[in-house]
């Protein structure tokens, strides 16, 4: 019992110190190649439009007129606008906030944390003394949708320091743990059944997962972050949602955007 | 609406009092059938000590990030149970959210080492 | 949750001594088949074909011929309670263990799924 107690904590300790984030995301793509061998892994940038031919159709029909339009529009003017100081939320990001959208999120070494760009937006607030936005808000969505707009075609570069491997590794353990009275991971869904039917709806690949946001919903009526959708994705399987911008959603968020490195954004988006 | 509450917690009342049903989990259900002339005071410390054993259950999940929802909405309705004095219907739902909440706790346990084997290599 | 406590009381009468002589087996297929299609209940057209069922998915094999696929009843239930038994990497939900459905209710679907 004491020799199979120590043999665990060893393997245990072992496969701590071998933490290597580009060995998952190497292993993460050849999983895709492989179950789904008929598409390029750069086509998952469109979710399960890359899966299924008469779905893409519709689909590129609405984005001839994007939904998302407006809310990049009014993201321009609100993220020119002064805050009550005479800064702006230029001052607060590198290249004055253009086409910053592939670092992130990062992990800010003096915090000690993963940094979303939401988080960064309101952090920037809060620097300026201006009230926080609501995660789920119209505000929110429209300045990280302008964001994300002037990043379009650049590719996703996160890096993880050796100081950041902890949060990596929760939430790469957030991703694949069960959780919910119907026992679901992230991976049961989007793995090991990726491109199956769920009722109606086709499961889409977690490589392209990070590439599109802020994304217009139909059912949501508005523009949304990717921590509203793993709200969903949580609660439809019995899970309790965590708050958006928690320390758990964060590290997902870092991981899974890891997993997507080198793909190149196409934010934002229209979904379902 | 109304009307069907009311069949509802009729239904349970019976549930506890007359058949042999134990509720939605026989794994909890305890061998003390209540019977009707129960003191009504203990009835209600019945049901409270169940309840405390799933809140701190939950909150054990909870703090692991493995809660269920249906945990969190049957420990509201077993406590609004309690509180207009349907012991019966209130004893029905603490005992299934002990039962959820053992489970998810059972879950994020078991979770603790089993994800390893699906990361692929 | 409303059609849950619907089902509930569909127990109930089920389960008062006296009235439950009263259920047919067809009626028990019937309930076991209203659970089973409920997709706040035993949901399983997200994953199975089954006849009459609209909208269904495809992730599980349709559920067709259950008599020569389960000639022991208990397999099926066991199938349906805590599908990980069989295979612990399976996505389909643990019915019984998880206590998504009521010991009862699982032995309606069965019912029902035994008789497709
Ligand atoms: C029960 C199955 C299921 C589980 C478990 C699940 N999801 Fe989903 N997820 C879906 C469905 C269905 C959709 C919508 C269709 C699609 O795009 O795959 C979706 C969509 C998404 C999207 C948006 C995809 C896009 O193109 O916009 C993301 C991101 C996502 N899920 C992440 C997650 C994460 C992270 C987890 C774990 C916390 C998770 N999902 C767990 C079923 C699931
Ligand atoms: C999330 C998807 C999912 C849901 C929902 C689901 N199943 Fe399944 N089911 C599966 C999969 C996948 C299999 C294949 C075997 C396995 O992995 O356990 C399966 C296998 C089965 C089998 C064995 C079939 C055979 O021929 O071997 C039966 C019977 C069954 N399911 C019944 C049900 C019933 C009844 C329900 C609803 C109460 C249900 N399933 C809900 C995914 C699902």
């Amino acid at each position: 019992m004491k020799a199979g107690l120590f043999i665990l904590m060893f393997l245990g300790i072992a496969s701590q110190a071998v933490a290597d984030p580009e060995a998952d995301r190497v292993a993460f793509e050849k999983f895709y190649k492989e179950r789904l061998p008929g598409i390029e892994i750069a086509a998952h940038k469109d979710g399960a439009y890359a899966l299924d031919a008469a779905k893409r159709e519709q689909w590129l029909e609405i984005e001839d007129f994007p939904p998302y339009e407006i809310a990049v529009d009014e993201g321009e003017s609100l993220f020119s606008v002064a805050f009550a100081n005479g800064k702006s939320y230029t001052d607060c990001f590198a290249n004055g906030g253009m086409g910053i959208k592939q670092t992130y999120p990062y992990f800010d070494l003096d915090r000690g944390e993963v940094i979303t760009l939401e988080l960064a937006i309101n952090n920037c607030r809060d620097a300026n003394d201006e009230a926080q936005l609501d995660y789920m808000g119209e505000e929110m969505g429209n300045i990280s949708a302008y964001m994300a707009f002037t990043s379009r075609g650049n590719k996703f570069d996160i890096k993880v320091p050796e100081e950041a491997v902890e949060a990596y590794e929760q939430g790469k353990r957030f991703y694949y743990e069960r959780r919910g009275q119907l026992d679901f991971a992230c991976s049961s869904c989007h793995m090991d059944i990726v491109g199956g039917l769920l009722r109606a709806e086709i499961l889409s690949a977690s490589i392209g997962h990070a590439t599109h946001w802020p994304t217009y919903r139909f059912k949501w009526e508005q523009i949304g972050g990717i921590q509203r959708r793993f709200l969903q994705c949580n609660e439809q399987v019995g899970a309790e949602s965590l708050a958006q911008q928690s320390k758990a959603y964060r590290n997902l968020e870092y991981f899974l955007t890891y997993m997507n490195n080198g793909m190149e954004l196409n934010g934002p988006a229209s979904r379902r | 609406m109304k009307h069907l509450k009311l069949i509802v917690s009729t239904g349970l009342l019976l549930l506890v009092l007359g058949c042999a049903e134990p509720g939605r989990n026989a794994e909890v259900g305890t061998s003390d059938s209540v019977d009707e002339s129960v003191d009504v005071q203990d009835a209600s410390n019945d049901v409270r000590s169940i309840l405390d054993q799933a809140e701190s259950a939950y909150a054990a999940a909870k703090a692991k990030n493995h809660a269920w929802v249906i945990t969190g909405r049957l420990l509201t309705s077993a406590s609004e149970a309690l509180e207009a004095g349907n012991e019966a219907a209130a004893m029905v739902e603490a005992k299934r959210a002990l039962f959820t909440a053992q489970a998810s706790v059972t879950q994020a346990n078991k979770e603790e080492t089993a994800w390893r084997g699906r990361v692929p290599k | 949750m409303r059609s849950v406590a619907q089902f509930q009381i569909l127990l109930l009468i089920l389960l008062v001594p006296g009235i439950s002589t009263a259920v047919s087996p067809e009626q028990r297929i019937e309930m076991g088949k209203a659970i089973a299609f409920n997709r706040n209940a035993g949901n399983c057209l997200s994953c199975h074909v089954i006849a009459d069922g609209e909208l269904p998915g495809m992730i599980g094999p349709p559920l067709v011929q259950m008599k020569l696929r389960f000639p022991d009843r208990s397999a099926l239930r066991s199938q349906i309670w805590e599908a990980a038994k069989r295979n612990p990497d399976t996505v389909m939900p643990p019915y019984g263990r998880h206590s998504i459905l009521t010991e009862q209710e699982v032995d309606l679907v069965v019912d029902f799924i035994h008789s497709l």
